[in-house]
């Protein structure tokens, strides 16, 4: 009795065991199939998504202020130092692909009797018409007293916040800033200067105020003295301004050229420079070696703001060869400008692309020299060569352009419009003279051409992707450049997301 | 000198009333009585069973019939007049009903003891009960101080012990012996009367006329029960109530002095509704309606007049007279308690289990419960320290509460949402939830953020404790439980981003499981469940379809309690209501599972990661914390895996582990979380910007993660010696789980932050206090997607003005497209007319939240504001860079508050009565614990939790 009482009992608990097992194991089975089912399938989404509108700007006059003649500080009489006079008058090239642009002169400079800079202003067309572009660009080439050289720029569209890389403020050199507020509201500009040693600590450098439709002219030695290497970074609250450089060289009692160059790219990890003309190294490597030649030598600025040391690749790719860039990486301190001498490049144009971890901002200085005779005689002989000429450029970082863009070419010696793709794949760009008639350059991935232009002419530029464009100039004892800007964004369609909470 | 004129005449009325069956023996019994009545009348209320015929055939002297539904004293008072002329002082009547079957000497007894005292005009005799005749059904009545009546006896074995008694306050008209003159004098029963109290009001009445009333303990007959059973058999506790109460009511009118009477009449219908929510407290819902019912139908009585005007006729005496007869307070109060204490002791058996188990119950301070609930209190502080003196939180999917409590009443129920664009509709169920824990710091609402986010931890840590015990005898598996589930990576998920509704949540839902184990059982836990299930549902309505599952399947297994435990949706139903009407009328049902606060897109995560208990698709922020310690982040899913896992397997184990059905029922819960979680991230519900919003998945993992830890305690409960590393394992690895996520606060995940209280900047604060519709336009950049736009009125929608009703709009409305299109050209330099458009708008600042340095939107945004001369710049705030435009007038807002409309105003009184009902009935105490009627087999196994304890 007991004894098939146990077996019973064990027979229940095999069974009940069982059970569990199989229990458990269809409990496995559908957590598993859940998770899997949960993580592999395509589960289809339902509901709404993110409700935008497209909104389209009515569209606004478009903007663009030239930089205005040459300036000096003081009268031409040495009086009235700290008060800027202008010098001649710059020509302006101007465009729109729709419509005309207007030019006039701004309101009020510091000085009555000055030439004032000037802005082009394009009316909106009709509504839902395409808005156009505008573009200009101003050129100047004086010769008065110590200022001796071709200076071209482009006219550029006011912002609060410009990176200057170039100039500086050595014996002999002098470096003008002038801060342009277009706007009908006031602008405070504070003003950060870095330098070889560091950020600059100057007074005076906050809370400038310029006022509506005026200008202001700074000598940056007055906040930066003696400064080889200054880059200056311009914010403005308020109305924006335009901030533009003036460089004008004079050794000893010889004029060493001028130019005035506005601003480039913002910091950022990849900076390039199209259209780096080097013309004559022989001749600019036999004058550098007289006194106060030194700066004749092609020069690469770089800041990396901010603090920590830095890795930064310079290449420099040959215009018209595809591929043979030369590249170096060197290791920079933040806050710091550093300067590269770029006086091993042999003849031609060069673009310079600067990469690095953090954002940089990047400049670079060229120069033309005319000497005396046969340079390379001159050189074998030995004796000091005689200078005739000098003159230099600062040329800046090129923002990317896709799609379209406008260039205005304003009148100058062989000026040459350099295009670089630096984009992953080859690409095409029409470069149509607003007169017509035009040609199409396709350039490899990488590559950069230059394609010669009429002067005061404009050009449209079509179908890019992922190109930088400069303009250059050249000739004897004149160099200039500047970079093509892409449309203003003041026209563009944006999408307006709504936040309910 | 006749006998017959010594001998007293006795007229014996039967009142019959479809009682067939006791009619028989009682007939029989009164043939058979050793005095028998000189004269019997029988009276039939028209019965049904050949009650007419029964009587036809015991020889009365009349058999009459009146109406159905006639009242015992109406027959009575009909029969007597069908009775002989009266020929002496000396007769009587001897009142019986068909069940009052009378011992042989019943008649001759009451006779002895009537004879023997001329100023007695009522005898009663001892009721004893039909089914138990040694059990006293009745032995006379008395009332208190205040009138309710007191029956002196009530179903106690005979054992002579209130033979002692004789002068009473009143008896049963059963089997009473009433002076023939007396009845007349006092013109029978009051008809006001009908049952209850009927005989003990004419009893009073006796003893004001100056009569004794007496018990005579040697006559015996036999009763049924009470009077308002005649006839019917049974009766339900409600209606038994209602005719008590009318009765007492009845009787106060017309006893009380003249001057009294409209007194009395005027508070009839308040202390009635007083008494009915005294009642809820009380647990007795039955009684609601009777009370009411009472209350109305003694207000509008006209039997209280004649019965005031028959008493004064046939008083002699004072009251006075009859008040040592009342029974003193004192002595009412020690039998209610003694009759309370019975019931507890003997009716309940699961009382009688609970004294005879012998198997100790973790105890909250011996077995680690209070332990853990501080240590990870000092956890919770320390993760939000930074938190620490500040007033408000603000970021993710917060914001600080309005800033007075009425403000955050006044965002609850139907009325203007000023949040957005605005709408009129349904506020979100959590902003009832608000007002109460904002009210909780009414001397600064957005207090109550801060203390939640120190409390959330270790309330977590708490509930978990007290389901676990409740689910479990092991003595320390509640600690852990409590430990897995205050570091659950879904509670810590929705701390980090700001997600009260979802912390609300997941405090709440260990009391919920426990309030509803004890629904089937207790009024109070079955109405703390109902409040809780609205708690939880506001706070993460995506979780209410899988607790309505559980809701079913409570009902499904405990079929006999299903009047406890149906109603427990019904709050939530109340406090959803409007919302869903509104969402479905617009044909936006998907909204309704809309997480309440500040819209906040939520990652995506994918179905594996959701079963790591990982909502957002961060890994619980591992690959990050990973890295920054140099390991490679693809480390982390191995180690996330790892920490789950010692749960997730005891979870499935538990199958294996003798329990597991228990075990089964749990991992159901956990599938149901699952599933709500995986669906939640497919449903989108709206956008934030350009970012879709899905519906908040930890909500469903929170569930998830409550069915995952029952099961694993289930499993280590059953593991015998491997219970100590096991559980030690099991809550190392759900502590470590939590690290990154605790410590999001210090490494910049979390997306909150101390907030000084202002969701605008102090300027507009301070521009608000003077006009509260002052509007500012709030766009930030998006990058290079775009911008978004929004509106805010005055001091800008706190937490509580969030509605889903708005972020769940399905498609822009025309105010939207207007404020896209000024955002629009704000956003850039423009031709548009921004003055006309600001003005008619309303709007006095534009305000821009900062945004990373190289954010080409915002700069273009920035420099087109800066440079707009309709604008001055104000300069930086704490939430942005701010513009004002001098618009020459803010437009004074005139929307409906909550109480601005009349549906708004009834549905406030509605929510406010069902809420007010419901927390009434949740407040623990009064009531009694329900007798087990048949109580099940001990030893039975369980489908569900609460099976396994009955305590």
């Amino acid at each position: 009795m007991a004894e098939r009482e146990s077996k019973a009992l064990s027979g229940r608990s095999i069974a009940i065991a069982g059970a569990r097992g199989v229990v458990g194991l269809i409990g496995v089975g559908i957590a598993v199939a859940s998770v899997a089912a949960a993580s592999l399938l395509p589960l289809p989404t339902v509901g709404t998504g993110p409700g935008s509108v497209v909104v389209t700007p009515v569209a606004a006059t478009q903007q663009r202020i030239c930089a205005g003649p040459v300036l000096r500080l003081g009268s031409d009489t040495g009086q009235q130092a700290t008060t800027a006079n202008s010098i001649g008058r710059a020509e302006v090239t101007r465009a729109a692909t729709v419509g005309t642009p207007s030019l006039e002169n701004l309101d009020a400079t510091q000085n009555e009797k000055n030439v004032p800079p000037q802005r082009l202003l394009l009316e909106p067309g009709e509504t839902g018409e395409e808005p156009g572009i505008l573009a200009g660009s101003q050129s100047q080439f004086v010769s008065a007293d110590e200022f001796v050289g071709f200076a071209a720029s482009e006219c550029a569209a006011p912002s609060s916040d410009s990176w200057l890389v170039g100039g500086s403020t050595l014996t002999g050199r002098t470096t003008l800033l002038a801060l342009t507020n277009p706007s009908k509201v006031s602008s405070t500009v504070n003003l950060t200067v870095y330098s070889e040693k560091g950020t600059v600590a100057a007074s005076g450098t906050d809370g400038i105020i310029v006022p509506p439709g005026g200008q202001r002219v700074f000598s940056l030695a007055a906040f930066a003295p003696d400064i080889a290497s200054p880059v200056v970074h311009v914010v403005s609250t308020g109305g924006q301004v335009t901030a533009t450089l003036q460089q004008s060289i004079l050794r000893t009692l010889t004029p060493g050229g001028v130019d005035v160059f506005g601003v480039g790219t913002r910091p950022s990890r990849l900076t390039v420079i199209p259209g780096v003309v080097t013309v004559g190294h022989q001749s600019v490597e036999a004058a550098s070696s007289l006194g106060g030649y030194g700066d004749l030598v092609g020069t690469l600025r770089v800041l990396v703001p901010g603090t920590g040391s830095t890795d930064v690749t310079v290449s420099a790719i040959p215009e018209g060869a595809s591929g043979a860039a030369s590249s170096s990486t060197l290791t920079l301190e933040g806050g710091i400008v550093t300067d590269f001498p770029l006086g091993d490049f042999p003849d031609g144009t060069w673009t310079l692309t600067v990469a690095s971890e953090r954002p940089a901002v990047v400049g670079a200085r060229s120069s033309t020299v005319t000497l005396a005779g046969d340079p390379e005689k001159s050189l074998a002989s030995g004796a000091p060569p005689v200078v005739v000429s000098t003159d230099f450029a600062w040329f800046v970082g090129a923002p990317e352009l896709d799609g379209r863009a406008l260039v205005s070419i304003a009148p100058g010696p062989s000026p040459r419009l350099h295009l670089v793709n630096t984009g992953t794949e080859s690409t095409s760009v029409a470069i149509d003279p607003l007169s017509g008639g035009g040609t199409t350059v396709t350039i490899d991935a990488g590559a950069a051409v230059a394609v010669p232009v009429a002067p005061a002419t404009s050009y449209t530029l079509s179908g890019m992707t992922s190109v930088r464009a400069s303009v250059s100039y050249l000739g004897d004892g004149r160099l200039a450049g500047f970079v093509v800007s892409p449309p203003g964004r003041a026209s563009q369609p944006v999408t307006v997301f709504h936040q309910y909470g | 000198m006749q006998p017959r004129s010594v001998q007293p005449r006795i007229i014996a009325v039967v009142v019959a009333r479809s009682g067939a069956d006791r009619l028989q023996r009682t007939l029989a019994a009164i043939a058979a009585q050793t005095r028998a009545p000189d004269i019997l009348i029988a009276v039939d209320g028209s019965s049904k069973d050949g009650s007419e015929a029964l009587l036809s055939t015991a020889g009365a002297t009349h058999v009459l019939t009146v109406r159905d539904g006639t009242s015992f004293g109406s027959s009575v008072a009909h029969a007597v007049s069908f009775a002989p002329p009266v020929e002496s002082d000396g007769e009587w009547l001897w009142l019986l009903g068909h069940d009052n079957a009378p011992d042989p000497d019943a008649l001759s007894r009451l006779l002895g003891a009537v004879e023997i005292a001329p100023s007695v005009g009522i005898a009663g005799p001892k009721l004893m009960s039909t089914e138990n005749p040694a059990v006293i059904s009745e032995f006379g009545q008395t009332i208190s101080r205040f009138g309710a009546t007191v029956s002196l006896v009530d179903d106690e074995l005979d054992q002579a012990q209130h033979d002692t008694r004789d002068d009473v306050l009143g008896v049963s008209a059963a089997g009473m012996l009433v002076r023939r003159s007396l009845w007349s004098a006092l013109g029978g029963f009051d008809p006001g009367l009908p049952s209850i109290d009927a005989s003990l009001d004419f009893s009073i009445r006796a003893r004001l006329a100056g009569y004794r009333v007496i018990l005579v303990p040697a006559a015996r007959v036999a009763s049924d029960g009470g009077p308002e059973l005649f006839g019917r058999g049974q009766s339900s506790a409600a209606r038994t109530f209602r005719i008590a109460r009318a009765a007492q009511l009845h009787r106060r009118l017309v006893y009380s002095p003249a001057w009294a009477v409209v007194l009395h009449w005027l508070s009839l219908v308040p202390l009635g509704v007083v008494r009915a929510l005294g009642d809820l407290v009380g647990k007795r819902p039955s009684a609601i309606g009777g009370e009411l019912g009472a209350a109305f139908s003694t207000a509008f009585s006209a039997g209280i007049g004649v019965a005031r005007r028959n008493l004064k006729r046939s008083r002699t005496v004072g009251w006075s007279a009859i008040a040592p007869l009342r029974m003193p307070t004192s002595e009412v109060r020690e039998r209610r308690a003694q009759a309370r204490e019975a019931a507890l002791l003997e009716s309940d058996p699961s009382n009688a289990r609970a004294l005879a188990r012998t198997e100790p119950r973790a105890g909250f301070v011996s077995n680690g419960g209070f332990w853990v609930v501080v240590l990870v209190g000092i956890v919770g502080v320390l993760a939000y320290g930074t938190f620490l003196g500040a007033t408000a939180i603000s970021g993710g999917a917060l914001r600080p509460l309005s800033a007075s409590v009425p403000a955050l009443w006044g965002n609850i129920g139907i009325g203007w949402r000023e949040v957005g664009s605005g709408v009129f509709g349904a506020a979100d169920p959590f902003a009832a939830v608000l007002a109460v824990l904002g009210s909780l710091t009414f001397w600064a609402p957005s207090f109550s953020v801060v203390l939640v986010y120190f409390l959330a931890m270790p309330l977590s840590a708490l509930g978990a404790w007290f389901a676990a015990r409740r689910i479990t005898r092991s003595l320390w598996m509640p600690a852990l439980a409590g430990i897995v589930w205050a570091f659950a990576p879904p509670l810590l998920a929705a701390l980090a981003s700001g997600r009260l509704g979802a912390i609300v949540a997941h405090i709440l839902l260990p009391w919920l499981v426990l309030a509803s184990l004890g629904a089937a059982r207790s009024w109070a836990s079955g109405a703390a469940a109902a409040l809780l299930f609205a708690a939880v549902a506001a706070g993460a309505p995506s979780i209410v379809p899988a607790l309505l599952v559980l809701f079913v399947v409570l009902l499904v297994t405990h079929p006999t309690r299903i009047h406890r435990t149906i109603g427990i949706p019904i709050p939530a139903i109340v406090l959803f209501g409007p919302l869903v009407v509104q969402q479905m009328l617009a044909g936006n049902p998907l909204g309704l599972l809309a997480d309440p606060g500040v819209p906040l897109a939520s990652g995506s995560a994918s179905g594996w990661q959701l079963a790591l208990g990982d909502a957002t698709g961060t890994l619980l922020g591992w690959p990050a914390a990973l890295s920054s310690l140099g390991i490679p982040g693809g480390v982390a899913p191995v180690l996330v895996i790892g920490l789950c896992a010692p749960l997730v397997i005891l979870a499935l184990l538990a199958l294996f582990l003798p329990g597991a059905r228990r075990a089964i029922f749990a991992l159901f819960v956990a599938f149901l979380g699952y599933a709500t979680a995986v669906l939640a991230g497919l449903v989108q519900v709206g956008a934030v910007g350009s970012e879709p919003m899905t519906v908040w998945a930890g909500s469903g993992l929170s569930v998830f993660w409550m069915g995952l830890t029952a099961a694993a305690i289930l499993a280590i409960g059953s593991l015998g010696r491997a219970v100590v590393p096991v559980s030690t394992l099991a809550g190392l690895a759900a502590v470590a789980l939590a690290i990154p996520l605790l410590g999001a606060m210090f490494v910049g995940t979390a997306l909150i932050h101390p907030s000084n209280g202002r969701i605008l900047p102090a300027l507009v604060s301070a521009q608000a206090a003077s006009s509260p519709s002052v509007g500012t336009l709030v766009v930030s950049s998006l990058g290079e997607t775009g911008v978004a736009v929004r509106l805010e009125r005055g001091l800008g929608a706190s937490l509580d003005d969030q509605s889903t009703l708005v972020s769940t709009k399905r498609a822009p409305d025309a105010l939207d497209r207007r404020l896209a299109v000024l955002a629009g050209n704000l956003s850039a330099r423009s031709g548009f007319d921004y003055s006309g458009e600001l003005t008619s708008l309303g709007v006095s600042f534009i305000l821009v939240p900062g945004a990373p340095d190289d954010d080409e939107t915002h700069r273009s945004l920035v420099d087109a504001l800066d440079g707009n001369e309709s604008l001055t710049p104000v300069g930086t705030t704490t939430t942005g860079l701010l513009w004002r435009f001098e618009a020459s007038t803010t437009p004074p807002s005139v929307h409906p508050t909550n109480t601005g409309t009349s549906l708004g105003s009834w549905y406030l009184v509605a929510l406010g009565i069902v809420f007010g009902v419901t927390v009434l009935l949740a407040i623990p105490i009064g009531g009694r614990p329900r007798a087990h009627r048949n109580p099940a087999p001990t030893d039975e196994r369980a489908e569900t939790f609460d099976e396994e304890e009955h305590g």
